[in-house]
């Protein structure tokens, strides 16, 4: 959740208050940044993962599972580490949401070398190992994109309990001690989130319909109406902010490097959510979703019933499509300029004064659009800045805008350059399978600008394909919307006086064609090379040193078949292993025990006790290594 | 897979030059799985779309294809400082004259740079080649396994390192007892040893660690064995041509993971009797 402000938060009230004044000097503050940093240029390719990690207990005497509260205690020793050697530190460690949740990158970035791949497992494997030191017998780290039975009765250690009628949350299931209590940015968030809406967050996931199961899934909607019967309902913050993701930032070269990559990501996104699908199961249901996302989008919705749309506007200035936790609105390079085909809002005077100051349509679009978010965080420490230096306000709104792709500029006061982040990932369970993914999306982004490909298509396309990327076994059975001539080619006109108008229908603009994950990664003859193929013919062209290679190699025949369906994703192995389970009732519930037999089998795979091959395929080792070898160290 | 060279009546020693395959968007569209399917999708490209007037004779040879126009104004477009640019040759014996006739080529006239960072050089004797072909086990056996082969080619390299005109030198698919003779013997020391990529999980452990000691850099190719074989030659430029040399040029913007530009020049000359 980005770098955390020290201090004190202010009430809502106060914040609210506050809101004209964070937006004006946050656009501000990006004018100035942007004229001091536009011209920055020859930064190196720098890159990094984060992953989010949960640590569960196992109470084996009552087969139970629960996830353990002892981040913040946990967080202080690893930090220490890095206070006493910030420089040769190996990981880093962050507090993240829930007060069972930590989240590990690695020390140093990534360079631009291909002899990096081969440290990033190595890495992962070594965080895991450093915080496990730290845990207490039955403790495990786990990258767990969600808890299964999160917020159901008894599943935290130490136990607590949800209070409905009062403290931050006022949830019906998730405790407010469930929260992580180590800085006051997260129940603040909480609360203000909650206030600003006017009521509970609401979240209604689909129930999956097996053969018992009952509909009204519970008596949610008898206590709340915003709960629907036949879903699961989830009425609080953590359960979103509560889930695990793997997430990656590039250091582009330029500012219009950085737009690209910004661009030519975005159709991806679908794609990889699909592709990395986690998580099925929430509050102890089996859903009709794989994925995380909607979670956390509804989560963290802070709209106001008028700016749903659910009542004339009076207070607030906008009807918002989406939440703040969404996929991007538009694209931000010339190139992606006439495939945005939503609508942008923003506050005309932002706007204009973006412009006025020197900032191009596109860009000014882009941040005005962001400050359209209130805050929803305030620290009284920092309420007035020099805004010629500071970039707090800035950043607090761009960091609570938690969309797909995130635009970063350059810190103050720092050698780092413009940078890019992928937020759609699910978290996998294995340090395979995140190196895997994080190796393949680095690699693609090096495919991209070498050959200059072109994946852009109308946005709200993009759009489409994140709703449909979420559904039931989507990774293997939905088709998506994707360009199929990739190639920087000019394309006929018709297709272009097409493709720029928002009624674009497939059959009139050819250059976009229905394909599912396995045509996209794998290729389809005729139609699309393929992602694999095309990172394979790039690298017949880099200098790639053996060991690296051969794990490089391990990693894409591990997303080719995870693409083709010959191995399941996660979400796709947890239903099944639900599904089978002996004491299952066909009703959808995922009980204690389950969840507990679940989670042993995921921490044997994880730990490397158990093979999986129908999740992970029969070759999973690799030559990683801890640190880049001497005769490479020096290379380009 | 047959190429009309229409109207042209090759007889003689030709040089052709694929020039950029990766502003190709045909070749991008069908990303090759080895450097002989991609290497022949470049010259079936260029023949298509060069017009036959831009061939020309030079000197003792016919230049066809690319002239480097378009990878120098890319070179200088993003500044030679910040490049890295490689060449790998191809060879079919241990003729140094050939070996400089493909540096020049690759380097004055198709990049047109005063200097690279690496050559790495790969052997292949044709006629070994035909005997693999009646004895499989043959085709096991690397052809760099002796060192008097090798001498008069890296004899001829090391000069271009004095020069200043080539970083660093390396050699690809040589037996693991040949490299560690060549290491001792050379004067330049190989930087580079390249294997196949077949082999990057199966590095024997002898060369891994010689590497690891001399910090030698154990790189990875996809190149077949031939990169060129006669069957392709004749179909694509007639059964008088038999190939000379091949040379690769691959250039990276540094430190970004990258990749410019990738091409390759050939030389066929009449077959020998």
């Amino acid at each position: 959740m980005g770098l955390l402000t020290e201090g004190t938060p202010l009430t809502w009230e106060e914040t609210k208050k506050l809101a004209e004044h964070v937006r004006e000097h946050g656009i501000i503050q990006f004018i100035n940044l942007y004229k001091r940093l536009k011209e920055r240029k020859g930064d190196v390719l720098k890159w990094g993962d984060e992953i989010e990690y949960i640590i569960i207990k196992f109470d084996d005497e009552n087969k139970k599972a629960r996830v353990s509260l002892r981040g913040e205690e946990i967080l202080n020793v690893l930090n220490q580490e890095e206070q006493n050697h910030p420089d040769t530190v190996k990981c880093l460690w962050r507090p993240e949401f829930a007060a069972y949740m930590i989240e590990g990158t690695p020390g140093q970035p990534y360079g631009g070398t291909l002899a990096h791949f081969n440290v990033v497992e190595s890495n992962m494997k070594l965080r895991k190992q450093e915080a496990t030191e730290l845990l207490k017998d039955k403790e495990y780290l786990m990258s767990l994109t969600s808890f299964p039975r999160l917020g159901c009765p008894d599943f935290t250690d130490p136990p607590t309990k949800a209070t409905p009628n009062e403290g931050g949350t006022k949830s019906l299931f998730f405790p407010d001690g469930a929260v992580f209590g180590g800085h006051p940015r997260f129940m603040n968030l909480v609360r203000n989130i909650r206030k600003r809406r006017g009521e509970h967050v609401a979240i209604n996931l689909p129930i999956f319909r097996d053969k018992n199961t009952k509909i009204p899934v519970d008596d949610s909607h008898t206590i709340r109406k915003a709960a629907l019967p036949d879903c699961v309902y989830l009425d609080a913050m953590g359960f979103g902010m509560g889930c695990c993701c793997l997430q990656l930032t590039f250091q582009a070269c330029n500012i219009d490097e950085a737009r690209t990559l910004y661009d030519q990501l975005t159709p991806l996104c679908p794609i990889m959510l699909a592709f990395t699908a986690a998580s099925p199961v929430h509050r102890g249901f089996l859903t009709d979703v794989d994925c995380r996302w909607n979670v956390i989008s509804g989560s963290v919705d802070c709209r106001t019933e008028e700016e749903r749309g659910l009542k004339p506007l009076k207070e607030n200035k906008f009807v918002i499509n989406k939440s703040r936790y969404d996929s991007i609105d538009s694209y931000l390079s010339t190139q992606g300029a006439k495939y945005n085909d939503i609508a942008v809002l923003y506050n005309e005077e932002d706007y204009k004064k973006l412009r006025d100051n020197g900032i191009d349509h596109l860009l000014a679009q882009h941040v005005a659009h962001l400050f359209i978010r209130d805050t929803v965080s305030l620290f009284s420490e920092k309420i007035y800045q020099n805004d010629e230096e500071d970039t707090d306000h800035f950043e607090n709104i761009q960091s609570t805008n938690w969309q797909t792709m995130r635009f970063k500029p350059p810190p103050p006061h720092s050698t780092i350059g413009w940078r890019v982040e992928f937020r759609p990932c699910e978290v996998q369970v294995t340090d395979f399978e995140n190196a895997a993914i994080v190796c393949f999306v680095v690699l693609l982004t090096r495919v991209i600008l070498s050959y200059q490909l072109n994946f852009l298509i109308p946005i709200s396309k993009v759009d489409e394909n994140m709703r449909n990327a979420q559904k039931r076994n989507a990774c293997k059975e939905q088709k998506f919307w994707f360009r199929k001539d990739i190639t920087t080619d000019v394309s006929p006109p018709e297709a272009n006086r097409c493709c720029a108008g928002s009624n674009c229908q497939p059959k009139e603009c050819d250059m976009v064609g229905f394909m599912t994950v396995n045509d996209i990664v794998n290729g389809k003859h005729g139609d699309f090379p393929g992602l694999i193929p095309l990172i394979s013919s790039y690298l017949n062209g880099m200098d790639v040193d053996a060991d690296t290679h051969c794990t490089i190699q391990q990693y894409l025949k591990f997303i080719q078949k995870r693409a083709s369906g010959e191995v399941l994703t996660t979400a796709a192995f947890i239903r099944k292993f639900v599904m089978e389970h002996p004491n299952y009732n066909h009703d959808s519930v995922v009980s204690e025990i389950i969840n507990y037999d679940l989670l042993t089998t995921l921490k044997d795979i994880s730990d490397g006790n158990k093979s999986c091959p129908e999740l992970l395929g029969y070759s999973v080792t690799t030559k990683t290594k801890e640190n880049v070898p001497q005769a490479l160290k020096n290379d380009f | 897979m047959s190429i009309s060279t229409e109207g042209l009546d090759i007889k003689g020693k030709v040089i052709f030059s694929t020039g950029n395959i990766m502003s190709m968007s045909d070749i991008t569209k069908k990303p090759s799985q080895n450097s002989t399917e991609e290497l022949v999708e470049a010259i079936k490209f260029t023949l298509k779309n060069q017009k036959t007037k831009s061939n020309e004779f030079i000197t003792d040879h016919l230049q066809m294809g690319s002239k480097g126009e378009e990878i120098q104004l890319k070179m200088q477009e993003i500044g030679f400082d910040d490049l890295k640019i490689g060449l790998k040759v191809f060879l079919i014996n241990d003729n140094p004259a050939l070996l400089e006739e493909a540096l020049s080529q690759a380097l004055q006239k198709q990049l047109n740079v005063p200097k690279v960072f690496d050559v790495i050089i790969s052997f292949k004797n044709h006629s070994l080649d035909e005997a693999a072909n009646q004895e499989p086990n043959l085709l096991d056996k690397s052809e760099f396994d002796n060192l008097n082969q090798i001498k008069p080619i890296w004899k001829c390299l090391e000069t271009y390192v004095s020069k200043k005109i080539v970083g660093e030198l390396g050699i690809a698919d040589i037996e693991e007892s040949t490299f560690k003779e060549l290491y001792e013997w050379a004067t330049i020391k190989p930087s580079i040893v390249q294997i196949n990529l077949e082999t990057c999980c199966v590095v024997p452990p002898g060369l891994q660690s010689f590497c690891k000691e001399k910090e030698v850099k154990l790189y990875t190719h996809n190149d077949s064995s031939v990169i060129l074989p006669d069957k392709l030659v004749e179909e694509m430029f007639g059964n008088t041509l038999e190939l000379q040399w091949a040379v690769r040029f691959t250039i990276h913007i540094k430190c970004r993971g990258v990749l410019t530009t990738k091409g390759y020049c050939i030389c066929m000359d009449t077959k020998a009797k």
